[in-house]
C-alpha cells in the first residue's frame, strides 16, 4: 500500500515516515501543501492519506473535498491540531475516517496508522500489485 | 462422514445380540450448577449406544423402547461409521403402514437409508450457543435430530439431544440476565445502550438514576434527556456526534478524540431545599457496537465526575490567584519606579474620595453629580493606569466605567444605586493594596538605581527606546536575582517600528532575554573558567529595511545545546535529520517541557506561540548558534502588517 503524509512542517512529516514503518506500506510520499498533495494523490493513487488541516495554497478540508471529488477512495485520517467541531465535522463529511491530534506521541501514531491500514484492507482499498 | 473418522468407532464384540449398550450416563437434564456462558459441549451429557449395521430393527425398537430419552443409535458397518438413526426417524418408519412388520425383521440398514441427511458433528469444544445456532440453522426438518459431539481428547463421539442442548442453552441466558442485571444495579458507572435512533435500551445501570435524576429513560433518545442539562451548542455537537457514531466507514479509535461530551457540564433545576441551579459535570464516552458491516448500537458510559472537577477548579482558582500575584510583580517591575509610586499615591487618594463620595448622606449632593464625578475619577485612572501598562488595574477600572456609564444617562438616580458601587470600589481597593505588597516584595531584590542607570540606553523617548527600556530594566533585575552580570547594549539604526508591531515584539524580547539570562548567559564563575569575561553581553538590534524590519537578539551564552535538544526531540518521536531543522525543533510546539521550568524561564508563552504570534503578522524568527560563544535570535518583520491580520 501506498502512504501519502501531508502536512506543512517538514518535522511532522518526517516524524510519521520514520514511525510508520509497516510491511504493508511500500511507498510513502510527502506533501507540504495541498496543491501538491492532490497532484502526488492523482499520480499515484494511495490507499493511506494522512492529512494536516492548516496548510499554505490548499487547506486539508479543501483537499479533502477535491480527493473525494476526483480520486479512488482512500483511508484518510486527519492528522491536526483539531480546533473546532465545526471542522471536524466538515472532515467526516468530506471522507476523512478519523483523527489523530496534535501533539501526537509514536505509540498513538502507530496505534493509529495500524487501524488505518486495517481500515483500507476492510475496504478493498489495494491498488498496488 | 469421511473414513478417517470412522475408525473412531468400535464394535462391540463378543455380545449375543449383536448389540451392547454403552450408554454412558443417563441424561435428564443438563448440569445446572457450573454452566456458564463459557460452557462447551464437553460439559452436555451424551450417549454412546451403538448397534452394527445389520442389526434388526426390532433391536432398536427393545432399546427405544427400554430407554426413551435414548435421541438415537450409531449404527456400524464392519468397524466403520455408518450413520446415526435418530429416535424420531426410528418411530417415523414405523409407524407407517406394516412399518414394524417391515422394519423389525430387516437390518437397520434400511431405515439408515431412508435418512435424508447426515448427522450434524460438532467438537466438544464449541460454545453452547454455537452449537445452538449450528443446531437450528439445519434444514426445518431436521432441526431436532440428535448430533454428534467428538472429543478429540479421547477420540470419542458421543450423541447429544437437541433438547437438552437448548435447556442448557436457556439457563446460561437466565444466568447471563441474572448477572447482567446484578452488575447493572451495582455497577457505579451509568451505562446504557442506544439504537440507531439514539433511544435508550429498557437494560441501564441503576447508577443512571441518580445521575440524571429520573427513572424514566427506557426507550426515550438520548439527546433529548440531556437537552434541558446541556447548552445549546455542546447539545447540536452531540447529535452530530452520535450521527457520526453510527457511521461504520470511520474508524472507531479515531473518532474518540472529537467526542464533544467526553467531559461536560450539566445544569440542574434548583430543588425546593436549593434556590440555585446545580452543576453536574459528566465525562461520558462511547463503545459501538458492531454486527458485520453494521453499527447496530452503541455502548454509552457516564461517569459523575462533578467532585473531581470542583477540586481541579478550586485548584486552579488558587493558582491563578499566586499567577496574578506574580504577574502583579512582573508587571510592576518593568514600570518607572517613580511613575509607579505616584500612580499608587493617586490611586490610594482617588478611592478615598470616591468611597467618600458615596458615604455623603442623602440630599447633600445630587446622586447624578456624584455618579459623574466617580465617573470622572475612575476614566483618569484607566487612563493612567494603562499608560503604566498595569493591566489588572486597568481592568478593574473598566468594569467600574462599566457600571456608571448606565446610570450616567438613567432618567431616575436612587442612593440606593450608588450603594451597589461600593463592592467595586471595594476591589479597587483590594488591588492598589496589592501592588504595595508586590513593591514590598520587590524591595527585597530590587537593583539599585545606579546598576539600572548604567543598563539604560541615553536616548530620546520612542516606542523603541521605551521598549528597550523596558527589556534593559528587565535584565537588570534578573541581573540581581540571578547573580549573574550582564551588560545590555542596543543599536538602533533608523527603526521606526509600527505600533502594531511592539506588544508582539516586547512579548517575544521578554521571553527571549528570559531564556539568555536563566539558560543562555552561564555563572560568572562557569564563564571565567572558560575563558570568557564573566560579565555576559546581551545585545539588542533594530535596523529597518526597506522592505521589513530587522530585530537581532543575541547574548553570549553558552549557545543552543544541540545534544540536549536531539535528546529530548528524540524523546518526542520526531525525526531530525539536519541541524537546521534541530534548531527549528525548539519552534515546535511541544517541545519546551515541564522540565525546562524554573521560576523565571519556561513559564508562559513559549517560543511555539512567539512565532505563531510573529507569522500571525508576516513575520518570522530565525536561530542562530554557536555551542559555547552565542545565541542569536533574527526576526523579520514586515514593514506594513497585511490588513487581513490587524
Amino acid at each position: 500500500m501506498k502512504l501519502l503524509i501531508v502536512d506543512d512542517s517538514l518535522i511532522v512529516r518526517n516524524t510519521i515516515e520514520r514511525n510508520v514503518r509497516h510491511a504493508e506500506i511500500t511507498e510513502i510520499l510527502q506533501a507540504d501543501n495541498g496543491i501538491l498533495a492532490l497532484q502526488l494523490f492523482n499520480q499515484h493513487h494511495p490507499e493511506l492519506v494522512t492529512m494536516d488541516l492548516t496548510m499554505p495554497h490548499l487547506d486539508g478540508i479543501a483537499c479533502l473535498q477535491e480527493i473525494q471529488k476526483n480520486g479512488p477512495p482512500a483511508s484518510i485520517m486527519v492528522i491536526s491540531a483539531i480546533n473546532s467541531h465545526r471542522t471536524a465535522m466538515d472532515a467526516v463529511a468530506r471522507g476523512a475516517c478519523g483523527f489523530l491530534v496534535k501533539p501526537f506521541t509514536p505509540p498513538e501514531l502507530i496505534e493509529a496508522m495500524n487501524d488505518l491500514i486495517l481500515h483500507a484492507k476492510e475496504n478493498g482499498y489495494q491498488y498496488d500489485a | 462422514m469421511p473414513n478417517s473418522v470412522a475408525s473412531q468407532f468400535e464394535v462391540p464384540s463378543g455380545t449375543d445380540d449383536g448389540f451392547e449398550n454403552e450408554k454412558e450416563q443417563t441424561p435428564v437434564s443438563p448440569p445446572t450448577s457450573s454452566l456458564s456462558s463459557l460452557s462447551t459441549l464437553a460439559e452436555l451429557p451424551g450417549y454412546s449406544t451403538i448397534l452394527d449395521l445389520n442389526s434388526l430393527g426390532e433391536h432398536l425398537g427393545r432399546l427405544f423402547s427400554e430407554h426413551p430419552d435414548l435421541p438415537g443409535v450409531i449404527l456400524l458397518d464392519q468397524n466403520h461409521f455408518a450413520g446415526v438413526i435418530s429416535q424420531t426417524h426410528f418411530y417415523k418408519c414405523i409407524s407407517r403402514a406394516f412399518g414394524r412388520e417391515i422394519y423389525y425383521r430387516r437390518p437397520a440398514a434400511i431405515m439408515l437409508a431412508e435418512m435424508k441427511d447426515q448427522p450434524l458433528i460438532l467438537s466438544a469444544d464449541c460454545l453452547i450457543p454455537v452449537a445452538v445456532e449450528q443446531c437450528l440453522t439445519r434444514p426445518s426438518d431436521s432441526i431436532y435430530e440428535p448430533f454428534l459431539v467428538y472429543t478429540p481428547d479421547s477420540e470419542k463421539y458421543r450423541l447429544c439431544d437437541v433438547q437438552i442442548l437448548l435447556l442448557a442453552s436457556s439457563q446460561i441466558a437466565a444466568l447471563r440476565n441474572r448477572q447482567m442485571e446484578q452488575i447493572l444495579n451495582s455497577v457505579t458507572d451509568g451505562l446504557l445502550v442506544i439504537d440507531r435512533d439514539f433511544r435508550i435500551g429498557g437494560e441501564y445501570s441503576k447508577v443512571l438514576g441518580k445521575i440524571f435524576e429520573r427513572d424514566d429513560l427506557k426507550d426515550l433518545p438520548l439527546p433529548e434527556v440531556l437537552e434541558p442539562l446541556l447548552d445549546s451548542t455542546t447539545h447540536e455537537q452531540l447529535h452530530d456526534y452520535l450521527k457520526i457514531l453510527f457511521n461504520p466507514k470511520l474508524i472507531d479509535r479515531l473518532i474518540k478524540p472529537i467526542n464533544p461530551v467526553k467531559q461536560v457540564s450539566a445544569r440542574f433545576p434548583s430543588t425546593d431545599t436549593d434556590r440555585e441551579q446545580r452543576t453536574k459535570h459528566f465525562a461520558i464516552n462511547f463503545e459501538r457496537i458492531r454486527t458485520q458491516a453494521e453499527i447496530t448500537q452503541v455502548l454509552v458510559r457516564i461517569e459523575d465526575i462533578t467532585q473531581q472537577i470542583n477540586l481541579a477548579i478550586e485548584l486552579a482558582h488558587q493558582e491563578a490567584a499566586a499567577e496574578e500575584k506574580l504577574h502583579l510583580v512582573m508587571q510592576v517591575l518593568q514600570v518607572e519606579p517613580s511613575a509607579l509610586n505616584r500612580f499608587t499615591l493617586r490611586l490610594h487618594e482617588e478611592i478615598a474620595a470616591m468611597d467618600q463620595l458615596l458615604a455623603l448622606k442623602n440630599g447633600s449632593q445630587n446622586p447624578r453629580e456624584t455618579v459623574h464625578a466617580l465617573f470622572r475619577k475612575a476614566h483618569t485612572l484607566k487612563g493612567e493606569a494603562s499608560l503604566l501598562r498595569l493591566t489588572a488595574h486597568e481592568r478593574k477600572l473598566h468594569q467600574l466605567e462599566d457600571k456608571l456609564e448606565p446610570m450616567r444617562s438613567a432618567p431616575q438616580l436612587k442612593t440606593d444605586d450608588l450603594a451597589a458601587l461600593k463592592p467595586s470600589l471595594k476591589a479597587l481597593q483590594r488591588l492598589a493594596e496589592q501592588i504595595n505588597q508586590a513593591l514590598e516584595q520587590l524591595k527585597s531584590f530590587a537593583p539599585s538605581t545606579q546598576n539600572q542607570a548604567n543598563a539604560l540606553p541615553s536616548t530620546h523617548p520612542t516606542v523603541e527606546t521605551g521598549l528597550m527600556e523596558k527589556l534593559a530594566r528587565f535584565i537588570a533585575d534578573l541581573t540581581e536575582r540571578l547573580h549573574k552580570p550582564v551588560v545590555f547594549h542596543t543599536t538602533v539604526t533608523d527603526a521606526v517600528l509600527p505600533e502594531a508591531h511592539m506588544e508582539i515584539l516586547y512579548d517575544s524580547l521578554i521571553h527571549l532575554a528570559r531564556n539568555s539570562m536563566v539558560h543562555g548567559i552561564e555563572s560568572a564563575e562557569e564563564r571565567a573558567t572558560r575563558g570568557k569575561n564573566p560579565t555576559g553581553i546581551i545585545q539588542l538590534e533594530l535596523r529597518s529595511h526597506p522592505d521589513c524590519d530587522e530585530i537581532i537578539f543575541q547574548d553570549d551564552g553558552a549557545g543552543l545545546n544541540y545534544d540536549k535538544i536531539r535528546r529530548r526531540v528524540l524523546r518526542l518521536g520526531w525525526v531530525i535529520e539536519s541541524d537546521d531543522e534541530l534548531r527549528q525543533a525548539i519552534f515546535e510546539p511541544g517541545f519546551s517541557t515541564a522540565d525546562s521550568v524554573t521560576e523565571l524561564a519556561g513559564r508562559g508563552v513559549g517560543l511555539d506561540a512567539i512565532r505563531s504570534a510573529l507569522q500571525k503578522v508576516g513575520g518570522r524568527i530565525i536561530p542562530h548558534s554557536e555551542p559555547g560563544a552565542y545565541c542569536a535570535f533574527q526576526i523579520l518583520l514586515p514593514k506594513v502588517p497585511p490588513s487581513l491580520h490587524v
